[in-house]
């Protein structure tokens, strides 16, 4: 029995991570074919932003480059705030690595790669009480990855070939995501005060550094000023 | 640039997991870097709703800013990417025809 029963589960185990990533999907399509569109507007070439959806996999990111590039950035802010924006990720990563001590270390590096912020979040709450953890959460992302690169590609389509419309309401796309993201990573008042601090220095930056720096700045600002209260208190 | 975006968005995911984190960091990292993501979204959101065109602009003639407020609020109760998304474009659309 011993080996048809490990390749049984191991099917088990791929399927069901697959059904797990089917709400991630289905939150990707919408903002997947919005960043095509929106990336095209920007006069970006299509090659580049389905690129970007198969290399950086990292849709807040992708859609703050495109962004940053249709105000004319230069390519180091661009992957500087890219960085920062993904830094949180840091964390996730090393919380999820408490989950395999198990898994295959050929399978870490992959792991890593299909790590989001949906991906840790469902991931996080699932993982607990599997066997094959790592397959099961590789299953889940990479479903989710495929997601993300189909709905992009389903945009440049869209924005290309069938209409080439402007919906003044597709561009507020990011700032409504930007507002979910921040709702998810609060956690305790101080999160909202280092928040709130952020957001008055970012507009203040705005007006005196060029370039989009503002937002590295105001964001390290905040954070150290954060833990400088916190140990104050 | 895709390759500096997917050097810095690949090695800060795989780098931790793959090397279990058993360097323990300074208490003080830890903590600045537990604000880095409430922070950094903070900092991007803020200019797209406080500033049109180059100017800051807290008016009711702000739309984005109007449809921010009942989008946060469908944030925090939906807690979902998806009901946010479309609702607050929802809400954005409400506002344009008014």
């Amino acid at each position: 029995m011993g080996r048809e029963f490990f390749i049984l589960s191991y099917k088990n185990t791929i399927v069901s991570g697959f059904k797990k990533s089917i709400p991630v999907i289905i939150g990707y399509i919408p903002i997947g074919i919005s960043y095509g569109i929106l990336a095209l507007n920007t006069n970006l070439s299509p090659y580049l932003i389905v690129g970007m959806s198969v290399f950086v996999f990292a849709g807040s990111s992708q859609l703050i480059a495109v962004n940053m590039l249709t105000a004319q950035a230069a390519i180091i802010p661009v992957i500087m705030t890219t960085f920062l924006v993904n830094l949180r990720h840091i964390l996730m990563s090393a919380s999820l690595s408490l989950h395999f001590n198990k898994t295959p270390s050929k399978l870490l590096p992959f792991i890593g790669f299909v790590i989001t912020d949906e991906s840790f979040a469902i991931g996080n709450t699932l993982i607990k009480e599997r066997d094959n953890k790592g397959l099961f959460f590789l299953s889940m992302g990479l479903s989710a990855y495929l997601g993300w690169v189909i709905s992009s590609l389903i945009g440049v389509l869209i924005g290309r070939y069938i209409l080439n419309f402007e919906i003044p309401v597709i561009d507020f796309v990011l700032p409504a995501m930007f507002i979910i993201l921040l709702i998810m990573q609060i956690r305790d008042k101080m999160d909202v005060v280092v928040s709130i601090m952020a957001a008055i220095l970012s507009i203040i930056f705005f007006f005196i550094f060029p370039g989009n720096w503002n937002i590295i700045i105001a964001t390290l600002s905040a954070a150290v000023i954060g833990v400088i209260v916190e140990n104050a208190i | 640039m895709i390759l500096g975006m997917t050097l810095v968005t690949y090695i800060p995911r795989m780098l931790p997991v793959t090397l279990l984190s058993k360097v323990k960091l300074p208490d003080t990292i830890i903590s600045i870097l537990k604000y880095v993501g409430p922070a950094i979204l903070a900092s991007l959101l803020a200019p797209a709703l406080f500033i049109t065109e180059g100017s800051l602009n807290i008016t009711l003639n702000n739309n984005y800013l109007l449809a921010a407020i009942p989008t946060f609020f469908t944030a925090y109760f939906s807690r979902s990417i998806f009901t946010t998304v479309f609702l607050g474009m929802f809400y954005l659309y409400i506002l344009t025809l008014i």
